[in-house]
């Protein structure tokens, strides 16, 4: 079953872009573009994992001990928090864009074209 | 193009790209290199038995000092993109549906929320501070920091959260955050070593005060985390709350 | 070796601590501001000057140095090529602060704040040995640029424009991590020389050949290749004229720098059997980016639109030399972008000024009222003539560079190519600076209906009488320095050496890894041939040809059978998220999809 994280990775990153391509409300897509984001955590964090190993946490159990991969955690940590901040300036676009037009439809903004 | 040309290009181009993308992770084998590696090296070298925190804030710091300027940078963003423009004014908290029965705040969520504030502050600085020794760390501890103020919204009004964590004294303690990282890896260069190099005396793996430099930076990234999540909901319930629009 | 961190690690404590006094007055700020951007310049020079000796200087983060042939920690790897460009966004971020530092409204400090953080963002991308870091400032450039982006919040425009830039560059973003994750699945390593080490002996294979494909496809998003480039063209319109300065001027640039790295240090190994084919694939994503930027900017009336179009149209002719592959192409692309770096910022900030006094920046308006702001034409006609890689400008040498390759590899049509191209876009300013300047043609609308309905307010109060010399001084610098820089002594001879060693992978390697120093090549200049001038010369006149044709036949051209496909082409960008997105997902697909049949070993 080594093959599911990828799996769910693979259809996490198209379920997300099919959400953006198919969004009609802005906040929709924002939440859509954090469903992506997620796909390369969960790819990262399959490609770290050790089947029988433990946390790589040496409180408890004596260094030297086999672990899990503590790089991708750490990547992933990094990730999480790039995702959060850009999803909150995203919003904050959205929030305004509603002010200053009073409209949330991607489709519809329609300002700049051509 | 229409929305039913659209998603038809998208889906065959979506159905290609997730064959070709199965078909390279089907071989993946993953490396053991890097890890293995970590592993052995954070408690002798480093004595800092978390070795997630190692990676974070030492072998990999540097990476962790941009990601912290990247949430910086994205709430100093917020701010500039909610700031007040030139035609709103600010006016007290108002009900968008008039002539509704507001139901006062109920006693069960007062009682809780300032019974759970306490708690929460304390749990959220002992993870930042135990980062280096058990799971945990800056960015973690941060985040639960960051709910406290959000109770006290909760349980009261828009006025007490303002009180609790007025705008400035937020601002200020982000900046000193975010510096005070760069500061300590700079603080490094005037011993003559290189950047982020871990230059003071590591102490003993499993203490809280363990790693060396690494306890600091994760005093400062909780710091910045929890000044970042706050300045954040302040500004948008600013905007939501506060902001009028010209009559 | 203290300075390697300075140009990253000085102006992200300066943002912090402006960030922390809002209420600082307005020229401290801008000082200090300024102060950083010079010191950082200078730094820059210092490492310049040292890798003349010393092709790459090698800085270990932490003290972590390599052991047992493995790194450990993240390392900087500067050599000319990163060092340039520090000293490019150096300049370039100078300008753009003395530029605004007069009226611009800069929201306490805000401004200086976000400039900075993108300032030092840039100087990591350019410098980090590392592909992990190299994600981390590519987000950390970004979240700065789409804050900036968005600036002027009250107006709808740039809410779209940061929007479009925003989502679609996120995409590019996690692109780029899923082939960094299958790269260290594979080799276990984030460092780029580590990692080119150990696939070199491989050979590549389909996980390979697709991380190749997903890290050029992500990169290409910010890199403006078609089909990844509408973002771009929406976010220069709205953005302030400053912003747009350092967007176009290192921030797309950056988007290929970290392609051409991430090919020589890592894929030109196991991709070596298939070089002919990895030139085809990139010059065909070159080769469409130069049409469609030029033809898309020869359609636009909106100055600042139709200068990023152009951005796309050079990106492209950088692409194909990019896709050469060999170093004389390379040194011609390195100069080049200095070349159009500078041209490219001196224009931004001469519509700058003309927003500032006119309060508008569409062709048709201004035709109406002809300004005769005659500094601000000399300005934007000498601009032209670079871009249109007329000698002695730097763009001139570059693609000197680049046609010699080409001829060496028997690949005429790309010269035709970016010779088309770069007419097509100064006949555009050209075309421009004739009608809103002078007066000259029609005063109605030659090539179509104005698509966007971007009403201006300009980043400055508006309806001035003179322009200040703190606007007019630095556009005039940054013209002024991209007609100088082709005029360096020995330019081409250090280009290409410089080249030569980004393209050495396994002196890369050597150097990063070993601490080995192999012996550096000997170069020499490239001749000046009585060819290069007469095709740099022509592309001007063609240039000006065009212009005149489009304004003085005007009923010739209004009923022309270019009308409708044009305005296709124009429909395509059409402003909406979904559409982006799906070509992303098309153009990701095809390449990748065309990478695993052609590029695979086994």
């Amino acid at each position: 079953m080594t093959w599911l994280p990828y799996a769910v990775a693979i259809w996490l990153f198209v379920i997300g872009l099919y959400g953006i391509v198919t969004s009609r409300h802005f906040v929709h897509l924002i939440i859509c573009l954090s469903v992506v984001q997620s796909s390369t955590y969960v790819l990262l964090l399959g490609i770290g994992y050790r089947a029988g190993r433990a946390a790589p946490v040496f409180a408890d159990i004596p260094p030297g001990t086999p672990a899990v991969d503590p790089i991708v955690q750490a990547l992933m940590l990094t990730d999480v928090v790039v995702e959060v901040t850009v999803t909150a300036l995203l919003l904050a676009l959205a929030v305004q864009a509603h002010e200053r037009t009073g409209k949330l439809d991607p489709n519809e903004l329609g300002i700049i074209r051509g | 193009m229409t929305p039913k040309v659209r998603l038809a290009i998208f889906a065959t181009a979506a159905l290609a790209f997730a064959a070709i993308l199965w078909n390279a992770e089907a071989r993946i084998q993953p490396s053991d290199v890097y890890a293995d590696f970590v592993n052995r090296v954070t408690v002798p070298e480093r004595q800092i038995t978390d070795a997630v925190t190692a990676v974070n804030f030492d072998i990999r710091g540097f990476d962790t000092l941009g990601e912290e300027f990247i949430m910086f940078a994205s709430v100093l963003g917020v701010a500039l993109l909610l700031r007040r423009q030139r035609d709103e004014w600010d006016g007290p908290p108002v009900d968008r549906a008039r002539g509704r029965q507001v139901p006062p705040p109920s006693d069960a969520i007062r009682i809780l929320t300032v019974a759970l504030i306490g708690p929460l502050v304390l749990f959220g600085i002992y993870v930042v501070v135990h980062g280096q020794a058990t799971p945990g760390g800056g960015f973690q501890g941060g985040v639960i920091l960051a709910t406290a103020p959000l109770l006290m919204y909760l349980a009261g009004e828009y006025e007490s959260l303002c009180r609790v964590a007025p705008r400035w004294l937020v601002e200020t303690g982000e900046s000193i955050g975010a510096g005070g990282y760069a500061i300590i890896g700079a603080a490094a260069m005037l011993r003559h070593e290189h950047f982020l190099q871990n230059f003071l005396p590591l102490g003993k793996a499993g203490d809280v005060f363990s790693g060396g430099t690494v306890a600091f930076i994760d005093l400062t990234v909780g710091l910045e985390v929890a000044g970042g999540f706050i300045l954040l909901l302040l500004i948008f319930l600013e905007e939501t709350l506060v902001r009028r629009d010209p009559a | 070796m203290l300075t390697p961190p300075i140009p990253v690690v000085l102006p992200l404590l300066i943002a912090a601590l402006l960030a922390a006094m809002p209420r600082m007055p307005r020229w401290l700020a801008f000082l200090l501001a300024i102060l950083t951007t010079l010191t950082v310049g200078c730094v820059a020079i210092a490492l310049l000057n040292y890798t003349r000796e010393e092709p790459l200087i090698v800085y270990w983060f932490g003290g972590w140095t390599t052991r047992y042939g493995i790194a450990p920690g993240i390392g900087f790897a500067i050599d000319t090529a990163g060092a340039m460009l520090v000293l490019l966004g150096s300049i370039l971020t100078t300008a753009s602060l003395i530029f605004s530092s007069r009226y611009f409204d800069t929201v306490g400090t805000l401004y200086h704040s976000l400039m900075l953080i993108f300032f030092a963002a840039m100087n990591g991308f350019a410098m980090t040995g590392d592909l992990f870091n190299l994600f981390v400032f590519f987000e950390l450039m970004s979240a700065a640029a789409y804050a900036l982006c968005g600036y002027k919040s009250e107006e709808p425009g740039p809410l779209q424009g940061a929007l479009n830039f925003a989502v679609t560059n996120t995409v590019g973003a996690f692109l780029v991590l899923t082939g960094i994750s299958l790269l260290y699945s594979r080799t276990g390593a984030l460092n780029l020389a580590q990692i080119g080490r150990s696939l070199q002996d491989q050979g590549a294979d389909a996980l390979v050949v697709t991380a190749f494909a997903l890290i050029v496809c992500g990169f290409s998003i910010k890199g403006a290749l078609v089909p990844f480039h509408f973002w771009l063209a929406d976010a220069h319109a709205v953005a302030p004229a400053p912003v747009c300065v350092l967007f176009s001027g290192v921030m797309v640039e950056l988007g290929l720098y970290a392609v051409v790295r991430v090919y020589w240090t890592i894929f030109s190994g196991p991709l070596t059997p298939h070089a002919s084919e990895v030139r085809v694939l990139l010059a065909t994503l070159g080769a469409l980016t130069a049409i469609t930027g030029a033809v898309m900017c020869y359609a636009q009336r909106h100055l600042k639109r139709l200068l990023a179009f152009s951005t796309i149209s050079h990106m492209g002719i950088l692409m194909l030399g990019v896709a050469l592959l060999t170093p004389q192409a390379l040194a011609g692309v390195e100069i080049y972008v200095v070349g159009h770096a500078m041209l490219k910022g001196g224009l931004f900030l001469a519509a700058g000024i003309l927003l500032h006094r006119a309060a508008t920046l569409d062709e048709i308006q201004l035709a109406r009222h002809p300004r005769h702001m005659y500094f601000v034409a000399v300005l934007m006609i000498a601009g032209a003539a670079g871009l249109a890689g007329a000698p002695p400008f730097g763009t001139f040498w570059g693609d000197m560079m680049i046609g010699g390759a080409a001829h060496g590899l028997r690949n005429e049509w790309v010269e035709w190519i970016a010779f088309a191209a770069s007419a097509a876009t100064a006949g555009a300013l050209f075309r421009f600076t004739a009608r809103a300047f002078f007066g000259w043609g029609p005063k109605v609308e030659l090539i179509g209906e104005p698509g966007s309905k971007i009403s201006e307010n300009p980043d400055t109060e508006t309806g001035h009488r003179h322009t200040p010399p703190a606007m007019y001084l630095p556009a005039g610098a940054l013209i002024l320095l991209g007609l100088v820089a082709g005029l360096t002594p020995r330019l081409t001879g250090a280009a290409l050496a410089s080249a030569i060693h980004v393209q050495d992978r396994a002196g890369y390697a050597a150097r990063m890894l070993d601490h080995l120093a192999p012996y550096p090549p000997a170069v020499e200049d490239q001749p000046l041939m009585a060819g290069d001038l007469l095709r740099g010369g022509a592309a001007l006149l063609v240039a000006l040809a065009l212009a005149g044709f489009t304004l003085r036949a005007h009923r010739v051209v209004r009923a022309g059978k270019l009308r409708p496909a044009v305005r296709w082409l124009r429909e395509l960008h059409s402003g909406v998220i979904p559409d982006y997105v799906t070509w992303v997902m098309v153009g990701t697909a095809t390449f990748a999809a065309a990478a695993v049949i052609w590029l695979r070993s086994y």
